[in-house]
């Protein structure tokens, strides 16, 4: 079956983005393949390169980063959702005239177009994090 | 082929948080890529159709004008639950645009006869 998660909160505050993070892995550990990984609203945080936990806590942007090397994952970020809350990459950035950009590597910024299209293209459309 | 069929799920009232307008924004997505879009307002979210909100006092943009331009977007109809107008003691035909209040069975047939479903 083809999946396609969308994750709307932020790392360390709830525990949505962790659940997505391992609903994630148990899909691919089952044999299913997912379309796209869409992160919106607060979830634009799950793309926040700047993000610096403590060693012995879970580093959930990395974790993301290192699935989606894994499995190829398509990762995208609404992009209108990001730039409100100071997530950009690089072209951002200079759009914005920001003095950094933060985007880490493997997550794209996109518009809410990305995720209706990986609507049409997936069997299940699984949100975490939503109604907050 | 038949048109794919979007659900847009919203529980939180207007200003509260980002949710009444980052569920707009998915719903108008729908649209633009012409899919049959439906919009169903539970709990608190039935307060986003109250007319005459004047959100510039707490610098807030305001939904009335986003809500009612749905019908040039195609979005025809929006739905909400008799509970949901219960719970704040509104009536569907003073709300704008006036939603189609569903009993707990239509709410049930609703989300199953759509094709996505997504909550905000």
């Amino acid at each position: 079956m083809i999946y396609t998660l969308v994750v709307h909160a932020a790392p360390y505050q709830s525990a949505a983005a962790g659940t997505a993070l391992r609903f994630a892995k148990a899909v691919l550990a089952a044999g299913h393949g997912i379309h796209r990984v869409f992160f919106y609203r607060d979830g634009v945080y799950n793309a926040n390169a700047l993000a610096a936990p403590p060693r012995d806590e879970q580093n959930i942007p990395q974790q993301w980063q290192q699935l989606a090397s894994e499995h190829q994952l398509d990762m995208v970020v609404c992009i209108a959702a990001a730039v409100r809350r100071g997530v950009l990459d690089a072209g951002e950035a200079k759009r914005y005239e920001k003095s950094s950009q933060n985007l880490a590597e493997r997550f794209e910024l996109s518009g809410l177009g990305q995720l209706i299209e990986a609507g049409l293209h997936s069997d299940r459309v699984i949100t975490f994090g939503g109604q907050r | 082929m038949k048109r794919k069929s979007v659900l847009v799920i919203c529980r939180k009232g207007p200003y509260g948080s980002s949710a009444a307008r980052e569920a707009l924004d998915i719903a108008l997505s729908g649209a633009v890529f012409e899919l049959s879009v439906s919009l169903l307002l539970l709990d608190d979210g039935v307060l986003q159709l109250l007319p005459g909100q004047n959100s510039g006092l707490i610098g807030e943009k305001n939904l009335n004008a986003m809500l009612s331009a749905l019908p040039l977007y195609d979005i025809e109809q929006v739905y909400t639950s008799l509970h949901s107008l219960a719970l704040h003691g509104l009536e569907a035909q003073r709300l704008e645009p006036a939603p189609r209040a569903l009993d707990n069975q239509e709410l049930q047939t609703l989300i199953k006869c759509h094709d996505m479903v997504l909550t905000v």
